[in-house]
């Protein structure tokens, strides 16, 4: 199987980074927002892989809470909030209130993070389609508490698939709890991606 | 008419770089405009020549935008530093404020860059 960067040309993946990192920037003013502290970011970084690598970087947690999206639009990908679960209650708190006691963060666990993801996501996805001007329909946000290895057991990508993946650290500075939000491009159409992409650039 | 500057676009993303070069280029045509990848070739750059203006991304690999823009503050306090950035955080525009600077949002349009050149040109 091709890998997609073979594919895309140094111009184009610069600017897909970019479009990515300008979303990103979005998301954590969305989630310092909520959460009421800086949110520091790493550098996006793509990589080509399977899904079967992609999981070994998760594989120290014990347990990893995930919200993802299934985003149709001028191309299809699956976006990930993934936070470890051994900081989850922090998350919510810091979002809630520090008077929550643990079975009540525990219990509002899945709408704190699926509220978190939801705005996250959109504010990323929001900025991208609007520097294409195009239109993401973004399905509904998926809750997860599971191990690293499950992740994807819900996913329409197969295990050796070769996928593209953009992934962002981020770090809650007052909570010190470190998350990661991935986009992560399967099946797709390099040829739509492209041209998307050579519209913006032709006009530079 | 704008006096001529000499400016400085600082950001790790080539096609930003074109972005940002174009929309300055259209609206101040005299301005001379120079581009470095990094934040180390940026020093590295302002060694050799002088910058009336620094245009500088966030996030970027190595130094960031305002770490550059504090070493920039060491060597040239009055020069204008504008931080271009989606990452519009309180503790951001702040930390801009507080070295000076100018925080204008990304992503960069016509909008973004018009606010740009009102800031170069105060």
């Amino acid at each position: 199987m091709s890998k997609p960067t073979q594919e895309l040309t140094e111009l184009e993946l610069d600017l897909l980074t970019e479009l990515f990192n300008v979303g990103i920037g979005r998301s954590a003013s969305a989630l310092s927002e909520m959460l009421k502290q800086e949110i520091k970011l790493s550098v996006p970084e793509i990589s080509f892989c399977s899904l079967e690598e992609l999981l070994q970087q998760f594989k120290s947690e014990d347990s990893i809470i995930s919200i993802s999206q299934d985003i149709s639009g001028p191309f299809d990908m699956q976006s990930m909030l993934l936070f470890p679960e051994s900081g989850s209650l922090d998350v919510i708190r810091a979002m809630l209130g520090d008077h929550l006691s643990d079975e009540m963060a525990t219990e509002l666990q899945q709408e704190a993070f699926t509220e978190i993801g939801n705005i996250v996501l959109n504010a990323c996805i929001g900025i991208i389609a609007k520097m294409l001007d195009d239109t993401f329909t973004i399905d509904l946000p998926k809750f997860s508490d599971e191990k690293p290895e499950n992740l994807f057991k819900r996913s329409y990508l197969h295990d050796s698939q070769i996928i593209m993946s953009m992934q962002v650290d981020l770090t809650l500075t007052s909570n010190c709890v470190s998350g990661h939000i991935a986009f992560i491009l399967g099946s797709v159409s390099m040829d739509n991606i492209k041209g998307h992409l050579n519209k913006i650039i032709n006009g530079v | 008419m704008s006096e001529e500057k000499r400016i400085l676009v600082v950001d790790d993303s080539l096609v930003s770089r074109m972005m940002i070069k174009k929309g300055l280029e259209d609206l101040r045509p005299q301005w001379n405009l120079s581009e470095a990848k990094d934040s180390e070739t940026a020093l590295f750059m302002v060694e050799e020549q002088e910058f009336d203006c620094f245009s500088l991304d966030f996030n970027m690999p190595g130094m960031n935008g305002l770490e550059l823009m504090a070493k920039l503050n060491d060597f040239f306090p009055e020069t204008k530093k504008a931080l271009l950035t989606a990452n519009i955080q309180d503790s951001i525009q702040k930390k801009t404020s507080s070295l000076g600077g100018r925080c204008i949002n990304k992503p960069i349009s016509e909008e973004s860059i018009k606010q740009l050149v009102a800031y170069f040109d105060e």
